[in-house]
């Protein structure tokens, strides 16, 4: 477990939308890619969003880094709000956040060498001379492990591992205090994925990297982070550490969640589809509980309110009020019978 | 994704090979031969043009009155018009005349399209439709039309007919890199850049510019085949290159009349046009071909 | 021998490229069981697309094919197009990965589906309505009866392959290839689609070839997993049996590297080395050069041996002749 400090990125109420359809003529759609998100991120902690299509973690990866500004609420870093920013104070926060993206091939500039583009942080912000450059270059990619004869290569030249890798190295080069890596090893094969997985958290503890991960695939979330925060809809709907959320998720969206990742174990096949109902779209949110149309234990008063994320004990927080009520039922009366046990070890009935 | 790997083994074994290899195989990919046969035209015409003065030691200007509408021989190759005058001899030093307006038109049109279409793309929003709105109401105007407007007023001549064609060619060209641009700036690399620091300029010429121009260059060589014929087409008609200078269009005006006599008077001068702009045709599409097959990729 | 369905004899599969004739699959042999689902597992540039293609008979004419794929007693290499054409969507149909390009979007589904019936079975327009109807409910379209008239850009991608699996099925194939069918969705509708599939094959007694690059995925789904590598089939074995006791070093390999909620976290396993140039391939066994344990032996192909009912493997570590690989320490 990593030593945790102080908070350095942090949302508040953060929300964007995006209009759809011609604002001139005809009706505009309103899409809400983040629907009051208020995360927090730790120094030093590796963290994951994890969701689905829809569930706004993209947005939320760009918003927190400073590449898109949110439509209302505000991102801070090191407790300042980033878009009071201005000049030299945004081009010194504009470093401190660097982003890593999911297609290897397309986060390089096919023109550019590999060196080129480590060096680009570098030569923007106008470090050092050439020749420091060109050492810290060197430095850098014995960092990712890529041997230095590819620095002349281009984006083309290289295997999609190869291009991620160079992709990390262009994102430290700024000695960046938060990693944020969007999919990092969606596109890439398994047996490459394991490579860039491990890099990753080589460099998080190595270089006491802050990084949070933004992923569908929860398979990747346990080998390297720290923390979970769940994204639906635009809101996040449960945090926790990893193990915790993973042996004992508390949101039903979190349970489906974990309960659909495919096991390479045929003795546990999933004997029910965990979850109902396609995914929702953000143009229309369904009213109260985003999750109630599909959710297996919603109760009526689901469909009006909106529950916020209810703490569960000290480090665990969900936002479902039914799942809130039940346990406080159940510490009120210890023998209340509870339905069967969704909850429990890895490997118990789903 | 290892069939890309599998490329790249192929890929660095190519760089590495003999020049004469490197070419075998740069024709072998997509377009690869039309660039190089139509690359191929031009380069000789251009170079013809450009050594005219030492090929032939003749004025093209020069009358010989015994050859009043003489056929092609060994001395004249493609024969004399109806002023005694050397058609391949007036054909090389037209060439100057309509490959420089044609190229020229080109280029200028560029200059005034690319930083148009380039900045209109990257910043979009209200820059986007204050930039391109009059660019598209001047793409509604008939192209001749405008040319014999500006030339009215101006007068007639090479300069104004280079100026007109680049007036007429450049909103296509601004919507071509306007369209590259829209989706180049949204290319991770392009956020990425954004990322470590790099300012809207910068990026729009360190990265954007770089990458949304082949297409550009694939449509202006097919528009400069358009210039070619269209300033021949103005000079026909008395609104551009005036005489004596010798110009395709002109010779083509000149040929008309003795076409049933003497043919290759209008013939050869015909040939020259579609020549030069097959060159651009050819070239242009061979590189739209490439740029196809590279996205494919 | 139980009754094989399908039965891959020494299949190889060739493309001209750029840099020469590519060995996309390599002497293949493999016999699939009428009523069994198996998954075909490998990295991309496996081959597994390819095989599959090879028995649907959409390969590209340019594509070099050597061996014979026996479907119920018809060697469906020596068909014309056009008798293949009748195979093809009524004995044998396909799933692709991406439903968005199986689905024409200027038709509504439920036409497209109909479309399917009619090409196949002479039905009044009527019926074959009323067929794609129930089709549509079966792979559970809600409100079908509505939808049947939409187009597939209303639906979402999870919808959108029910549709396309509607469509397969629609003339009760004998054989259902589908060639990852759930990596283009969320994992929540991913679920879904998996056990639609294992409900339909039971309820319609299809064989399914599942192509899949998770193991997880196949480990839901499959009776039996065939695992490629670089164009060769390097192991097969009943479900169990592969997570147990894996025993090619390629697949030993490719379970360490997939990162899993069951294993404890540390560092994942890495393959060494890159999947070699199909154009010019190792000779022999095509992992050698990347295996920990290869021999000088490697460099001819290995001999597919039977280690344990069901299991087959190939490679120099099993040679043909010793006893079974103890199956406690394989």
């Amino acid at each position: 477990m990593t030593l945790v400090g102080q908070p350095v990125l942090e949302t508040r109420a953060l929300e964007k939308r995006y209009q759809l359809g011609n604002r001139l003529i005809g009706s505009v759609t309103v899409l809400r890619a983040l629907d009051g998100v208020d995360l927090v991120v730790n120094e030093g902690e590796s963290l994951a969003i994890v969701g689905e299509s829809g569930s706004g973690k993209t947005t939320l990866a760009r918003c927190m880094a400073g590449l898109v500004s949110p439509t209302k609420g505000a991102v801070a870093f090191d407790d300042t709000d980033i878009s009071t920013l201005r000049g030299r104070s945004w081009h010194a926060f504009r470093r401190q956040v660097q982003p890593i993206f999911q297609d290897p091939f397309s986060s390089l500039d096919p023109r550019w060498t590999v060196a080129q583009t480590i060096a680009e942080g570098l030569d923007s912000y106008g470090i050092g001379t050439k020749a420091d450059r060109a050492a810290r270059v060197a430095e850098l990619m014995s960092q990712v492990g890529l041997s230095t004869s590819l620095l002349q290569r281009r984006p083309h030249e290289l295997s999609g591992g190869q291009c991620q890798r160079v992709g990390i190295a262009a994102a430290l080069a700024l000695q960046p205090r938060v990693v944020i890596a969007d999919e990092p090893v969606s596109a890439l094969d398994v047996s490459v994925r394991a490579q860039v997985l491990n890099l990753l958290a080589r460099l998080h503890e190595d270089l006491k990297l802050t990084l949070v991960l933004i992923t569908h695939d929860m398979t990747v979330v346990e080998h390297i982070s720290d923390r979970v925060a769940v994204m639906y809809l635009g809101r996040i709907v449960e945090v926790g550490p990893t193990r915790e959320l993973l042996r004992s998720p508390i949101h039903p969206y979190t349970r489906a969640l974990v309960a659909a990742i495919p096991r390479p174990d045929p003795r546990r096949r999933m004997t029910s589809v965990p979850v109902k109902g396609e995914i929702g779209s953000a143009i229309s949110i369904p009213s109260g509980c985003r999750f109630h149309p599909r959710c297996p234990i919603a109760e009526p008063e689901c469909s009006t309110i909106d529950p916020p994320l209810i703490a569960f004990g000290e480090d665990r927080v969900a936002a479902c009020t039914v799942e809130a009520n039940r346990r406080s039922a159940e510490k009120r009366g210890a023998g209340k019978h509870h339905p069967a046990g969704r909850t429990g070890a890895l490997g118990e009935q789903r | 994704m290892a069939s890309s790997v599998g490329t790249a083994h192929q890929r660095l074994g190519a760089s590495h090979a003999p020049p004469l290899r490197r070419l075998f195989r740069q024709l072998r990919e997509p377009g690869g031969v039309e660039i190089f046969i139509g690359g191929g035209i031009l380069a000789v015409l251009v170079i013809a043009t450009v050594l005219a003065p030492l090929l032939v030691s003749q004025d093209p200007n020069a009358i010989d009155a015994l050859r009043v509408l003489g056929p092609p021989n060994h001395a004249h190759p493609f024969g004399s018009d109806a002023e005694g005058r050397d058609v391949l001899v007036r054909i090389l030093y037209s060439y100057r005349v309509s490959l420089s307006v044609a190229v020229g038109s080109t280029l200028a049109a560029m200059a005034l399209s690319v930083p148009l279409g380039l900045l209109a793309g990257y910043a979009g929003g209200w820059t986007d439709t204050l930039l391109m709105r009059p660019v598209d109401s001047l793409q509604a105007f008939p192209a001749l039309l405008l040319a014999i407007a500006l030339i009215a007023i101006i007068g007639p001549g090479s300069i104004v007919v280079l100026l007109s064609i680049a007036i007429v060619h450049s909103p296509i060209l601004a919507r071509v890199i306007r369209a590259s641009v829209l989706i180049t700036r949204e290319q991770p690399y392009v956020i990425s850049a954004r990322a470590r620091g790099r300012s809207a300029l910068g990026i729009m010429f360190l990265h954007v510019l770089p990458n949304s121009l082949g297409p550009t260059l694939a449509q202006a060589s097919i528009l400069t085949a358009f210039a070619i014929q269209f300033q021949a087409a103005l000079s026909f008609v008395g609104l551009g290159t005036q005489p004596p200078t010798p110009e395709l269009g002109l010779m083509l005006y000149d040929g008309r009349d003795v076409f049933t006599i003497a043919p290759w008077v209008e013939i050869y001068p015909g040939l020259a046009l579609a020549i030069a702009a097959l060159g651009f045709i050819l070239l242009g599409n061979g590189i739209s071909r490439r740029l196809e097959a590279g996205r494919q990729r | 021998m139980s009754a094989s369905l399908l039965e891959i004899r020494d299949v190889s599969v060739s493309f001209l490229s750029d840099g020469g004739f590519v060995s996309a699959v390599s002497n293949v042999t493999l016999d699939v069981a009428a009523g069994e689902i198996i998954g075909i597992v490998g990295e991309s540039g496996c081959g597994k697309t390819t095989l599959a293609m090879a028995v649907m008979g959409l390969l590209p004419s340019s594509a070099r094919i050597e061996g014979e794929i026996w479907f119920r007693g018809t060697n469906l290499f020596g068909l014309s197009e056009s008798e293949r054409r009748k195979f093809r969507g009524e004995q044998i149909a396909m799933v692709f990965q991406d439903p968005l390009s199986s689905l024409d979007p200027s038709f509504s589904v439920g036409s497209q589906v109909a479309e399917t019936i009619r090409t196949h079975r002479r039905l009044r327009r009527g019926d074959a309505r009323r067929q794609a109807l129930g089709l549509l409910r079966e792979v559970g379209i809600p409100s079908a009866d509505v939808r049947f008239d939409d187009p597939p850009h209303k639906f979402s991608g999870g919808m959108r392959q029910r549709v396309v699996i509607a469509a397969s099925i629609a003339n009760d194939p004998a054989l259902l290839l589908a060639d990852e069918p759930t990596t283009a969705l969320d994992v929540t509708i991913q679920a879904q689609i998996l056990v639609l599939l294992r409900d339909l094959a039971t309820r319609h007694n299809t064989t399914i070839i599942l192509i899949a690059h998770d193991f997880g995925v196949v480990a839901e789904l499959c009776d039996r997993v065939a695992v490629m590598y670089a164009g060769q089939l390097i192991e097969v074995a009943p479900v169990a049996n592969i997570f147990e006791h894996p025993l090619h070093p390629y697949t030993k390999a490719l379970l360490a590297a997939m990162p899993s909620v069951e294993r404890p976290p540390g560092t994942l396993q890495v393959i060494q080395g890159q999947v070699p140039d199909l154009s010019a391939p190792p000779p022999g066994c095509r992992f050698a050069p990347r295996c920990a344990y290869r021999m000088d032996q490697c460099q001819e192909t290995p001999i597919s041996v039977t280690e344990s009912p069901g299991h087959e493997v190939a490679c120099w570590l099993y040679p043909p002749g010793m006893p079974p690989v103890d199956q406690t320490t394989g």
